[in-house]
């Protein structure tokens, strides 16, 4: 296990969000999460590197997250580490109005990485398939990219800073096809490496990228399996339900 | 109203929406939208042609006296031997200083008000107090320097106090607008730094504060410009009209160009008056000078920074 949910309820204000919700993620899997809209997964994957800490009315009413050995909420645990260990790609692309090289480094140089910074960017650029593309203007604004060009510049920000965990909302739910296809593939190889959950509306793309599948309903983890059970022998009517696009 | 006829591809433009519940009035709002250009136009016009007015009179009467001597001799009793160089030295010493302290304390105000602080009640009651200390006549901040200043942390008839008076002068202003220009930093942004395990600080520091630093400009320019003419506040603070010498530090005590100015015109004499039209003058190409500067450094900033 590397990050899991422990019998997890989350609450904005009075109004419980998540309910009673268990899921584990091995090392090196991607997790796929489904649902209809509006059922808690923003809020399920921003408790993973307590993001959800920025949102006023935000109250984890009971259960924990574990970070491999460690109580993610628990007082003793600095937030900014978790955030530093579980990167997140965020649903609309959100580059620096700084260079794309800086981009890249900020990240790392804040928390004191001592390794080469053009070495750094260069692997990163090119782990995130962006590397050929911009590689003569590294120095140009990374505003200046493409909505495709500027998410594959955030996950190469994202896994520049080595995360063990890697979020994703709804990535690609931006994008054209061709850069979902690029940014597929990408999910693909950095599943080597690292732990990927990721949200999506997309039910090919979850059958395509992911080897697990979560499906959530009104806050509820419904069913949790090997992706190609859920997707050919679903055990929950409301799952197949959902797959078969009869509702959400 | 024609419901008989159908709508077939030949039909008219025109024709085919007749019949729509919607009555465009095209030329209506067109006829509007020009009486409207008019007015704001002769507005305009109004504004600049009471400008040019009062620059002319100020241009007429002081222009002759205005030269090389006059910037850069101090007061004298004769009008003709009569310069504004102690009052030229005195603004320039006071408005750095007040600007230093005011923008210091104003955007960190703003920061912590903005950023760090949580929203509760008392916040909001800061916020509400900060909003009325805004519109407080100057004169009234002329006596609580006098009180605190000058008396209290007894810094005398000097320099500090009417740097440290007009700085809390324009601190509600600085820091009303300092927040607005935080509050246009895109939350993406914040959330992109905190999620790479940065701290609020550092978020705060590398990437909210220069984003926002262009709007924060436009509000500490305006202030600064305002303490830089104000006369009333600092002559309650004990500014006095006639220095022959420059200060030595910030102790020394003080004349400023809006008090010299203000000396001038109140002189029965023609010469005084217009030497005090060329003081204004001097005055204006001050503010000009300063605020030229400050929306160059704005328009570098806004040129690194754009999403
Ligand atoms: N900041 C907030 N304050 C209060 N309620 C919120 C907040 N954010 C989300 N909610 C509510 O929580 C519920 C779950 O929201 P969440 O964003 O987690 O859904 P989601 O599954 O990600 O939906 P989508 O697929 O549309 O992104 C929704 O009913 C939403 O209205
Ligand atoms: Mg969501």
């Amino acid at each position: 296990m590397v990050i899991a949910a422990q019998d997890l309820t989350l609450a904005y204000g009075d109004k419980n969000i998540v309910k009673k919700v268990s899921l584990e993620v091995g090392p090196r899997t991607v997790t796929a999460l489904i649902g209809p809209s509006g059922c808690g997964k923003s809020t399920l994957l921003r408790t993973f590197n307590r993001m959800n800490d920025f949102v006023p009315s935000f109250r984890l009413v009971d259960g924990k997250i574990m970070y491999r050995d460690l109580n993610v909420y628990s007082g003793d645990v600095d937030p900014v580490f978790i955030r530093r260990r579980v990167g997140m790609v965020f649903q609309k692309p959100n580059p620096f109005p700084s260079s794309i090289y800086k981009n890249i480094t900020w990240g790392p140089s804040i928390n004191g990485y001592t390794g080469d910074f053009d070495q750094l960017v260069e692997s990163s650029l090119r782990r995130a398939a962006l590397w050929d593309e911009v590689k003569d203007k590294l120095n140009s604004s990374g505003l200046a990219l493409s909505g495709g060009q500027q998410q594959r510049l955030c996950i190469a920000r994202a896994i520049a800073m080595d995360p063990d965990v890697i979020l994703m909302d709804e990535p690609c739910s931006a994008l054209d096809p061709a850069s979902t296809a690029r940014i597929e593939d990408l999910i693909g190889e950095l599943r080597e490496r690292y732990t990927i959950l990721i949200v999506t509306h997309n039910m090919q793309q979850a059958a395509r990228v992911s080897e697990h599948t979560a499906f959530m309903f009104q806050g509820e983890l419904i069913e949790h399996a090997v992706t190609k059970q859920i997707f050919n022998a679903p055990k929950h009517k409301l799952t197949e339900d959902y797959i078969m696009g009869r509702f959400g | 109203m024609n419901t008989e006829k159908p709508i077939t591809p030949e039909t008219s433009v025109r024709e085919a929406i007749l019949d729509t519940p919607f009555k465009d009035n095209l030329d209506r709002r067109n006829f509007n939208a020009k009486i409207f250009n008019l007015v704001i136009l002769l507005a305009t016009c109004l504004a600049m042609l009471i400008l040019g007015l009062l620059l002319w009179r100020i241009g007429e009467q002081g222009l002759p006296w205005l030269n090389w001597n006059f910037i850069t001799s101090f007061p004298s009793r004769m009008a003709a031997r009569a310069g504004i160089f102690s009052a030229l030295i005195g603004s320039a010493c006071i408005i750095i200083l007040t600007g230093i302290i005011a923008v210091v304390l104003g955007v960190s105000a703003a920061i912590y008000l903005e950023e760090m602080s949580a929203k509760n009640r008392i916040n909001q009651l800061i916020e509400l107090n900060i909003a009325n200390l805004a519109g407080i006549p100057s004169l009234v901040y002329g006596m609580l320097g006098l009180a605190v200043f000058v008396r209290f942390l007894n810094f005398g008839r000097s320099i500090m106090a009417a740097a440290c008076t007009l700085a809390i002068m324009i601190l509600p202003v600085i820091i009303i607008s300092s927040r607005e220009a935080l509050r246009t930093v895109p939350p993406s942004i914040r959330l992109a730094a905190l999620a790479l395990g940065a701290t609020k600080w550092q978020t705060t520091w590398h990437h909210v504060l220069p984003a926002a630093m262009p709007g924060m400009l436009t509000g500490i320019i305006l202030a600064i410009s305002r303490a830089l003419g104000e006369a009333a506040p600092l002559i309650l603070v004990g500014g006095v009209t006639y220095i022959a010498f420059l200060p030595n530090s910030v102790y020394d005590s003080f004349t400023t160009l809006p008090i010299q100015i203000f000396n001038w015109a109140g002189r029965p004499q023609e010469e005084f008056q217009a030497i005090a039209a060329a003081g204004i003058i001097v005055l204006l190409g001050l503010v000009l000078f300063t605020n030229g500067i400050a929306i160059l450094i704005r328009a570098r900033l806004e040129d690194k920074n754009r999403w």
